[in-house]
């Protein structure tokens, strides 16, 4: 089959440009998170979910609103709480003007297809059972209610929590975490000048200011998927980096066939599991919106280099033994892999 | 027929004196021995020899009548006997009966504490068991028993040399012969300097021979002449390119990916002034590996040869210099 003919010639390197505008909004709004807003742009263009973590008040939030905003199409946002239900997306009651009790949509559903960002803030606060509804909506961008199926092509969860704060939250279970295609982890800037601008320049102080500062709807929301198809298709990827990522992932899963060797760990039994084929599938498309973000028509090693933390940290489970040190390790781990998997 | 009547009388005389004689041997026919009542059996071991701390173990198997019982309170308590002499154990056992006899086995263990300076004779006491029948009873008498102890003390005669092949205290009777292994040893030698002239052959037809003294880029050099002469099939640019990746990720012991070149030539600043030229590797490997845009000729391959014979000429020149 040729895509080729699909799509004009400029088709692409349009698209980029307005890539470029994205991602530049969203720069203009958030300092010194450059690294992670390119991810966050990939992940757009790649139509993945996307979770952010770090701890509190570097941002996540402002961060996610202003590249919601910044995405155009309806928003709707919510907050993870203890005693939120799966109803509570769905529908809710209330009395109507002419004094009767009604029932109407909920924020899940009152866009209807045009939602395209679904903000769930603090999603590790919010039971299981709003998890379990979350892992339909994000797998299969679609909900059953009041005997109908609603669908939203359109949909792109961006989900939040803070790593610090433990108590009265929910672990999010592996199957939900598998669904993001990212989960990225926020610090706050290190540079000194970053720093002291964010302290003293005002502009930094509103939140909701900052982000209404910013140029809304940049993009054409409900083309993306368009677009995103037309990067997969379009970006080539030859064999000899086909076989360099098969590699990669297989090495994440078995390090000891690689002879990848982590101090004070037994390679044969670190990882019980992790990069399964929706992990592989991500790693590739993201790896083909990177070349495509970077103007080249062909996937290269660095595409992979490029993404690969974003992507398969949360999917690497490792033996209970080594959870106490797990971040580090699957660091360790992700290093080892790179450095050791020649390429071609 | 006329015979002396005296000589006839001395005749008699003689006779009776033969049948006299011969009836002292003569027994009745159904007559059976009494049984012998007290010990039939005994085994006592050597009784010389012995040294300190040796164990002595006497058995006896003693006869008794059929109603006889031992009495185990009769034997020995186990514990000294003497100040150089100790009772172990002493057990018995029933071993056969019959309408008349019974037999028992007696078992002694005694351990020796005497240390003589030269061979001393001494003796286990005599020891009695006791055997009951209702009211009666009968003792068995176990008897002394005399045996020599003997010091403990060098087998070597003092003032004979032991280490001496002349003197040697004990000396074979004849030289032992041996098969001879002359032919053998020289089978060996000319197989095995056969082998590692061959395997040394092989490894220089491969050219593996010194390389790991050699430049990863020399031997990278050879491996891409090598596929040089195959430049028409598709597959040759594209392994002599990963020879030079390979030689490259040898130096750096690590896969070395085009972004990292800078760090990698910092590291190794011999190479810094051909940074350039591998930069240009790495965008025309990119260029045919993952593009798939290029195939390569000749002037590719020497290109690739030109590379690695200036990398390699530059380690060798900062080897000398160091």
């Amino acid at each position: 089959m040729s895509n080729a003919a699909t799509y004009s010639d400029n088709y692409l390197s349009d698209w980029h440009q307005q890539a470029v505008t994205l991602q530049n909004n969203i720069n203009q709004t958030i300092l010194g998170q450059e690294n992670i807003i390119e991810l966050m742009v990939l992940a757009i263009f790649c139509r993945g979910h996307i979770l952010l973590e770090g701890d509190v008040g570097v941002g996540k939030t402002t961060l996610l609103r202003a590249a919601a905003e910044s995405l155009g199409g309806d928003f709707e946002r919510i907050e993870g709480t203890i005693d939120l239900m799966p109803h509570d997306l769905v529908y809710y009651t209330h009395i109507s003007s002419d004094g009767k009790p009604a029932v109407s949509e909920g924020p899940l559903l009152k866009h209807g297809e045009d939602l395209s960002i679904f903000f769930f803030n603090e999603i590790n606060r919010a039971r299981p059972q709003v998890h379990s509804l979350l892992l339909r909506v994000m797998a299969e961008r679609s909900v059953t209610a009041f005997n109908k199926t609603f669908h939203f092509p359109h949909l792109q969860v961006f989900a939040d929590r803070n790593r610090i704060e433990k108590d009265e939250t929910f672990e999010l279970p592996a199957a939900a975490r598998d669904r993001f295609m990212m989960e990225l982890h926020i610090k706050q800037p290190k540079a000194e000048a970053q720093l002291k601008e964010l302290m003293f320049n005002t502009r930094y102080y509103d939140a909701d200011k900052l982000v209404d500062s910013a140029d809304k709807a940049v993009l054409p929301f409900n083309q993306l998927n368009d677009i995103a198809t037309a990067i997969q298709s379009q970006i080539h990827a030859s064999d000899a980096v086909q076989d360099y990522a098969y590699h990669l992932c297989q090495a994440l899963r078995r390090p000891q066939d690689y002879n990848i060797q982590i101090s004070d760990v037994d390679s044969e039994k670190l990882v019980l599991g992790g990069m399964g084929p929706r992990g592989i599938s991500y790693l590739a498309r993201c790896a083909r919106a990177n070349a495509w973000l970077k103007q080249r028509n062909n996937v290269i090693p660095e595409d992979f280099h490029a993404v690969i933390r974003a992507i398969s940290k949360h999917r690497i489970f490792l033996n209970p033994v080594y959870n106490y040190n797990g971040e580090a390790i699957i660091e360790e781990l992700i290093s080892g892999v790179l450095n050791t998997i020649p390429s071609p | 027929m006329v015979i002396n009547p005296l000589l006839n009388l001395n005749m008699n005389k003689a006779n009776i004196i033969v049948l006299l004689f011969l009836m002292m041997f003569i027994r009745p026919i159904n007559a059976e021995p009494a049984p012998h009542i007290g010990i039939v059996e005994q085994s006592l071991g050597r009784d010389f020899g012995i040294v300190v701390g040796d164990i002595i173990e006497h058995y006896y198997v003693v006869q008794v009548p059929a109603n006889y019982n031992l009495t185990p309170a009769s034997l020995p308590p186990n514990g000294d006997l003497d100040y150089w002499l100790e009772l172990l154990n002493s057990d018995y056992q029933l071993i056969s009966e019959n309408d008349q006899l019974r037999r028992y086995r007696l078992h002694f263990t005694f351990q020796t504490f005497y240390a003589p300076l030269d061979v001393r004779a001494l003796t286990i006491p005599s020891l009695a068991v006791r055997f009951t029948a209702d009211d009666n009873a009968h003792q068995i008498a176990i008897p002394a028993w005399d045996f020599t102890m003997s010091p403990i003390k060098e087998i070597v005669p003092r003032g004979v040399a032991s280490d001496s092949t002349q003197n040697a205290f004990m000396k074979a009777d004849l030289r032992p012969t041996t098969i001879s292994t002359a032919n053998l040893k020289q089978q060996i030698w000319i197989l095995a300097v056969s082998l590692i002239i061959l395997v040394i052959f092989w490894l220089s037809l491969n050219g593996y021979l010194f390389s790991f003294a050699r430049s990863p880029f020399q031997q990278a050099f050879h491996e891409v002449k090598k596929l040089r002469k195959y430049h028409a099939e598709d597959s040759a640019f594209s392994q002599a390119l990963q020879a030079v990746h390979r030689a490259f990720n040898r130096r750096a012991k690590q896969a070395l990916f085009a972004h990292q070149i800078e760090d990698f030539v910092s590291q190794h600043p011999e190479l810094k002034a051909y940074q350039e030229k591998i930069d240009n590797f790495y965008q025309l490997s990119a260029e045919t590996l993952y593009s798939e845009q290029k195939k390569g000729d000749p002037t590719d391959f020497d290109q690739l040869l030109s590379l690695c014979k200036q990398l390699a000429g530059a380690e060798k020149l900062a080897l000398k210099k160091s």
